[in-house]
């Protein structure tokens, strides 16, 4: 009964979030960003090194497409999700729907997974598409690599959607709420593009491996078995921590938010528009 | 007689910051057709929002078929329909396709016939049911949400001013459609509405509200009947033919405080409206006269309501 309930609200909110001409807009966005990112394998190599090459090189399209993806899915998951809860909330959606025998669990999960997970099976499938048009006669190797990517788009994604509710329910209304939503993600993602050899080398790094997007991003690569590019020293914490400690901290970033926004939204918060 | 009490607030408080919506609230809804007054800034659209648990009181207790209101709010909600003053759907759907949505929700029957019988009963056009809600007018959306309100037979229905956006012939069949399903159904309702006289003719219990407080609540009669007292004029007009000898009659009545002869019609400052009226008809037979109209300058809800407030 209530699953049936949650994919007709689900569908609804996925027609509703998705209409005209926002997924054109957003596929447009992603596809543009990612298309530039991918590398083509044109180095010559000794046949015996060849599969190591260029399962490298296939490694590094993935990463550098998924992190390419990062501002779009940044912009269009701050946005759709403040205007998702705000709107609602404006417009008195949320108080008819919260008036039927709807659960608050239910209503907060729907409106945020029809968000957060059409964006990340987006970006998992323009990241295998991209990578697999130049990367064409290991499909089944483009595939398996390019899987990394959907936990950790999926977690990124979470951190952002967490911070599009607070600011929703803080703020209560459609514009000021995406501003700000769209300016906090921004600012989260601006930390991930800092050049830490010119900004002062190791000891930003530190910090920055540790930010919600670069942390995931630096997941991905220990995932995809990818050696830090920008970092001069060996003892730093993007080389000494391990992939299962970048993948709790990920973790932790995408629950940050979201579980306490869970819990006020279930227990305290009030519709009083 | 009695009717049952279906829901009771107990001394509830409600604030928001420095505003005090309700004020140690205590009323009860009957079953029936419950009629809610009150001014803008009353507490009306809080106290139905609390007794669907969209709001937490911060003192005082709610209750809605001996259900919490903060708590069990499901429970309420699997029995009461709701129409709100502020009326939003999902406007990419079309009308059927947002009451199939909102039935799935109820746990009501979602079969298309039975949705189209429900459209058609609020006399939503049957040209309209496939259009997108978008596209509707005020009236259209108005019916729409009623409809919804009605979904899944439920015991009581809330409705915030359900005639605001219709023209006078559709408030009258919508109101008509209240007394029809709360005779033939059994469907109890609480509406909040400014248009008093409406109310008056559908209601038979009152709750009126200022300022966040309970100020009377009951059947009209009771409360006329107390109004009457702290009322000092109600003014009515009475078109009798012939017209002097009712005059004269009325005169000498105690309920009558002043009468004059205005354009063939008498013009009576009554004190005391019950018994005027108990008195009016056997004055008539007196004087065999005949009575072509006798109306209020006012509706009898409105003059308690104003006179309530002017108490407090």
């Amino acid at each position: 009964m209530s699953l049936r309930v949650g994919l007709a609200l689900l569908k609804a909110e996925l027609d509703k979030v998705w209409a005209r001409p926002i997924l054109e807009i957003t596929v447009a966005f992603m596809a543009t960003m990612a298309i530039f990112m991918v590398q083509p394998f044109t180095e010559i190599v000794d046949h015996s090194k060849f599969s190591i090459v260029f399962q490298s090189a296939l490694a590094g399209s993935v990463s550098s497409t998924v992190a390419s993806l990062l501002l779009p899915l940044v912009i269009m998951c701050g946005v759709l999700m403040a205007l998702s809860f705000a709107r609602d909330y404006e417009s008195g959606l949320m108080l008819s729907i919260l008036s039927v025998p709807v659960s608050r669990k239910m209503f907060f999960a729907v409106k945020f997974f029809a968000v957060v997970l059409p964006l990340a099976l987006l970006s998992w499938i323009l990241t295998t598409f991209f990578v697999g048009l130049t990367f064409y006669s290991s499909p089944w190797l483009v595939l398996q690599l390019s899987f990394y990517a959907l936990p950790v788009t999926f977690l990124s994604l979470m951190f952002c959607g967490g911070i599009g509710v607070l600011v929703a329910l803080l703020v209560k209304r459609s514009i000021p709420a995406v501003l700000t939503s769209l300016l906090a993600n921004f600012f989260f993602w601006f930390l991930t593009n800092i050049d830490t050899l010119s900004s002062g080398g190791d000891s930003y790094a530190n910090y920055l491996c540790l930010t919600p997007y670069k942390g995931a991003l630096v997941f991905l690569n220990k995932l995809l078995g990818l050696a830090p590019k920008a970092i001069s020293m060996t003892d730093t914490l993007e080389v000494t921590l391990s992939a299962g400690a970048f993948g709790v901290l990920a973790v932790f970033w995408a629950c940050v938010l979201v579980v306490p926004m869970f819990v006020y939204f279930c227990r305290r918060f009030e519709i009083c528009e | 007689m009695c009717r049952e009490v279906i829901g009771e607030f107990k001394s509830v408080t409600k604030r928001f910051g420095a505003t005090t919506a309700l004020d140690e609230l205590s009323l009860d809804i009957h079953r029936g057709i419950n009629g809610l007054i009150g001014h803008n800034g009353a507490g009306k659209t809080t106290a139905i929002r609390l007794s669907l648990g969209l709001i937490k009181p911060d003192d005082g207790c709610a209750k809605l078929f001996g259900f919490d209101c903060w708590r069990d709010s499901m429970s309420i909600r699997n029995k009461v329909g709701v129409l709100y003053e502020k009326l939003a759907f999902y406007d990419n759907m079309s009308g059927l396709e947002q009451l199939r949505l909102m039935a799935k929700l109820k746990g009501a029957s979602d079969s298309v016939v039975k949705l189209r019988k429900l459209l058609c009963l609020v006399e939503l056009d049957e040209g309209a049911h496939d259009r997108r809600v978008g596209g509707y007018s005020a009236g259209m959306r108005q019916r729409l949400g009623l409809a919804q309100a009605l979904l899944g037979k439920p015991e009581l229905v809330i409705l915030d001013e359900p005639t605001a956006n219709l023209d006078p012939l559709n408030r009258t069949k919508i109101l008509e459609l209240v007394t029809f399903l709360n005779k033939e159904h059994n469907i109890s309702f609480l509406i909040s509405s400014h248009i008093l006289p409406e109310l008056e003719k559908i209601c038979d219990n009152f709750i009126l509200m200022n300022k966040g407080k309970l100020l009377r609540q009951g059947k009209l009669e009771q409360m006329l009947s107390k109004t009457s007292l702290s009322v000092p004029f109600v003014k009515f007009v009475v078109r009798v033919h012939p017209v002097e000898s009712v005059a004269t009659f009325l005169e000498g009545e105690e309920c009558v405080e002043k009468l004059s002869i205005i354009d063939g019609s008498l013009h009576v400052i009554v004190k005391d409206v019950l018994l005027f009226k108990q008195r009016l008809p056997l004055l008539i037979g007196q004087a065999k006269a005949s009575l072509d109209e006798v109306k209020m300058a006012e509706s009898d809800l409105e003059t308690v309501f104003k006179s309530s407030v002017k108490e407090v």
